[in-house]
């Protein structure tokens, strides 16, 4: 036998030992060191801890009267809450004694959830102790809850202030939209009172004498807008017409119609036949366009209505040719007459007045007025009119308000027991054809007054008085605009109320919004303070402001 | 002449060579072995004494019940959170002194007859002494290991003092004999008269002999 073989396998059989002996000793050192290396996880205190903040949870309130040494406990904490002991701390002459009192002298040792016990605490004081005094009183929970007990007498009770510091206030609550006013389909919007009426106003307007113009020479008589005719439910058609401001705006009830105001020195349309060589306001309300468009003025294509409420007026050298082609829910017709019948020279809001929207919202209305007919003037010049020396109709287009509309917004009552005040935020636009501002003007006037009423009843009638309130002024509102070239921009304003405090009695106000033309022309210097405007009220809300 | 053949010789010597190493290589294994065992021994046994302590500390519940300051007494209330029955051990410093357990009582309503508190000596028995000397006798748990208490108290900045009391105060349901979970709180008066604030209430855990510190309460 070759001994290379002998070798080889000794060599293998010691291998083979040395293997068996590694391995008994490595596996047994790696499988207790994986052991080793799976410590129990440690006892998470967490839970411990957790009790811990819960039993000191305590939401008890406690109330002493010294005069009956009856010792009140009302538990507000959400679960029973069993009383170990009351620990009192109590004044006897000048020495300090600690008194316990057990929980078992207290019914079932506990106060019940959302109950309250009641503990005359006079037979546990010591009898040596004459005329004690409680200093402090601590119930002490079965969980360990320490819970300090309000000492308080009735005379204390009584006089507990209510400074700022006791206040924990929510204080605005959810705002009301006064403006823009809900409308439904089947609403008449030519009817001016009943969509104020729909949008909770109480509308203080006198019909008869609201707006009126200026006097005919030799008679006397005023002119106003007279309401020429009405178109129901028909095609439309106005082909190449000379018109002197437009306004267009969404039909709040549909905003794939348009409400269009017109104002033209004379008007004739094709459908159905009318014309008239009066100055005319026209009145559209539910326009459905035939044409892709609402309408061309001159070569300028409308497809919507503008933002601005200045944009299409006095466009176009003064005078624009209009091409309108349509059908219409209504159409009111007003021209320009002298009002004969006796006692009567001037007529409502309504010619003045346009629902509509300037962004395609549907369901809800916003304002706009305007008495604009023709063209601006400088303060040496007649607004609305070309010829200064044109005296037989003497101011006739300029408009202005013998009496205001004032809307109070009944839908929501601001009382003062419950609110602090309110806070009124108004979004709106205004252009006026005074080119020359606030020096056509020799007096600084109200357009629009906001604020709250009262309503007050004497003698069995009842009153709106003004409770408070902030005028918008001429010179105020022709700030942000310019007459021409025409630019209007939405302005917004916010005004604080606040409240006359309850203790001098309940009272109950209301937002009220005014708005008026102050200005007719001044007879000395009849260039001046002859302005008319336009304005659009977006919206108005109201931020009630709690105590 | 006889001769050997020199291959029979050169199998020997790498057997005993190959035994020798295994002998060597088995010493060194053992010697690893019991290295490793042990040292994971004591890192498991003091991870056992920490999470003790973890337990106790979140377990022992104190909480004051007023500070009398015309006495100068305040009145404190411990509580096992666990329900447990055992002995609560404090080290209480007032003002940077250590208070001897002759100034700690604790309430036993048993012997109350009047309501009123610790107005006679039964009614509330003073605490007895389990250790006194200086800090280094006391350990205490700190930063998840374990230190002695001079340690403690320099690293937390609470005063050093040369000796120290530490004090036993039996729970409420030893003195009145209660089995079972013990819901009850011990109420124990503390003087404090001549001292100043603030007073600290070191609360202790006794385990195999030695006192550990576990938590500080400090009421004001």
């Amino acid at each position: 036998m070759p001994r290379s073989r002998h070798k080889a396998q000794s060599n293998v059989i010691l291998a083979a030992i040395f293997l068996a002996v590694f391995t008994i000793a490595i596996i047994p050192l790696v499988i207790f060191m994986i052991q080793a290396g799976q410590t129990p996880p440690s006892e998470n205190p967490l839970v411990l801890i957790l009790q811990g903040a819960r039993i000191i949870r305590g939401e008890i309130r406690g109330a002493y009267d010294e005069n009956t040494m009856g010792l009140l406990l009302v538990n507000n904490a959400g679960e029973d809450v069993g009383v170990d002991r009351v620990v009192i701390q109590l004044l006897c002459g000048n020495n300090t004694q600690i008194v316990s009192v057990s929980g078992a002298n207290i019914a079932s040792g506990k106060i019940p959830s959302g109950g309250s016990t009641s503990l005359n605490i006079s037979q546990y004081i010591p009898a040596v102790c004459t005329d004690p005094t409680i200093k402090t009183i601590q119930v002490v929970s079965q969980t360990g809850a320490v819970i300090p007990v309000r000492v308080v007498s009735l005379k204390e009770l009584l006089s507990q202030p209510t400074g700022p510091g006791n206040q924990t206030t929510t204080p605005i609550a959810t705002p009301i939209t006064v403006f823009p006013s809900p409308v439904g389909p089947g609403d008449d919007l030519t009817n001016i009172t009943w969509v104020f009426f729909r949008g909770d106003f109480d509308v203080i307007v006198d019909p008869d004498r609201s707006m009126t113009g200026g006097w005919q020479q030799g008679d006397g008589y005023r002119w106003v807008w007279k309401l020429d005719r009405v178109i129901n439910n028909q095609a439309i058609k106005i082909d190449g017409q000379y018109i002197r401001n437009i306004w267009i705006g969404y039909d709040p009830r549909n905003t794939s119609r348009y409400n269009i105001l017109i104002t033209a020195d004379n008007i004739t349309f094709s459908t159905p036949y009318y014309s008239t060589s009066s100055h005319v306001r026209v009145k559209i309300i539910g326009f459905t366009p035939f044409t892709s468009y609402i309408m061309r003025l001159w070569t300028k294509y409308i497809y919507k209505p503008p933002e601005s409420i200045a944009n299409l007026y006095y466009t176009f050298n003064f005078k624009v040719d209009i091409f309108l082609n349509g059908r219409a829910e209504k159409v009111e017709i007003y021209v320009r007459a002298r009002e004969t019948t006796a006692g009567r020279n001037a007529t409502g809001y309504e010619p003045y007045i346009l629902y509509m929207n300037t962004k395609p919202n549907q369901g809800a209305t916003g304002l706009l007025f305007t008495d604009i007919d023709r063209l601006w003037g400088y303060k040496t010049t007649v607004n609305e009119y070309y010829n200064v020396t044109d005296y037989t109709r003497y101011g006739a287009l300029r408009d202005y308000s013998l009496s205001p509309l004032v809307l109070v917004y009944t839908g929501y009552e601001v009382k003062n027991d419950e609110l602090s005040g309110v806070i009124l935020a108004l979004n709106y636009q205004f252009i006026d054809n005074e080119r020359s501002d606030q020096d056509g003007v020799t007096s600084n006037e109200p357009i629009m007054i906001l604020g709250l009423v009262e309503l007050v009843e004497e003698n069995g009638e009842y009153y709106y008085y003004i409770y408070t309130y902030r005028t918008y002024n001429f010179w105020e509102l022709t700030r942000y605009k310019d007459t021409y070239p025409p630019a209007s921009q939405m302005q917004s304003s916010i005004v604080f109320f606040p409240l006359p405090d309850s203790s001098s009695g309940n009272r109950t106000f209301y937002v009220f919004l005014l708005i008026q033309d102050p200005y007719w022309y001044n007879r000395s210097q009849p260039t001046m303070d002859d302005l008319d405007f336009a304005l659009y009220i977006e919206s108005l809300v109201l931020i009630p402001v709690r105590r | 002449m006889s001769s050997f053949p020199i291959h029979a010789f050169s199998g020997e010597a790498t057997l005993t060579t190959t035994i020798l190493l295994i002998g060597v290589a088995l010493v060194i294994g053992i010697g690893i072995l019991s290295y490793v065992a042990a040292t994971l021994g004591n890192y498991r046994s003091q991870l056992d004494l920490v999470n003790t302590f973890r337990y106790e500390a979140g377990n022992i519940y104190v909480n004051t019940i007023l500070y009398d300051n015309s006495t100068s007494t305040l009145w404190l209330l411990f509580k096992r959170l666990d329900g447990s029955i055992g002995n609560y051990y404090v080290i209480i410093e007032s003002g940077g002194v250590y208070l001897n357990c002759s100034r700690i009582r604790v309430y036993n309503p048993l012997n109350d007859t009047n309501g009123v508190l610790c107005d006679d000596q039964e009614e509330c028995v003073t605490a007895s002494t389990v250790y006194s000397g200086g800090l280094k006798g006391v350990y205490a748990l700190y930063s998840s290991g374990v230190t002695n208490f001079e340690s403690y108290a320099r690293a937390q900045g609470y005063p050093l003092a040369s000796s120290i009391q530490a004090c036993r105060i039996p729970s409420v349901c030893i003195l009145t004999g209660k089995r079972g979970v013990c819901s009850d709180n011990t109420i124990v008066r503390v003087d404090l008269s001549g001292l100043t604030l603030p007073v600290r209430i070191h609360v202790a855990v006794e385990y195999s002999g030695v006192l550990y510190v576990v938590g500080t309460y400090a009421p004001f």
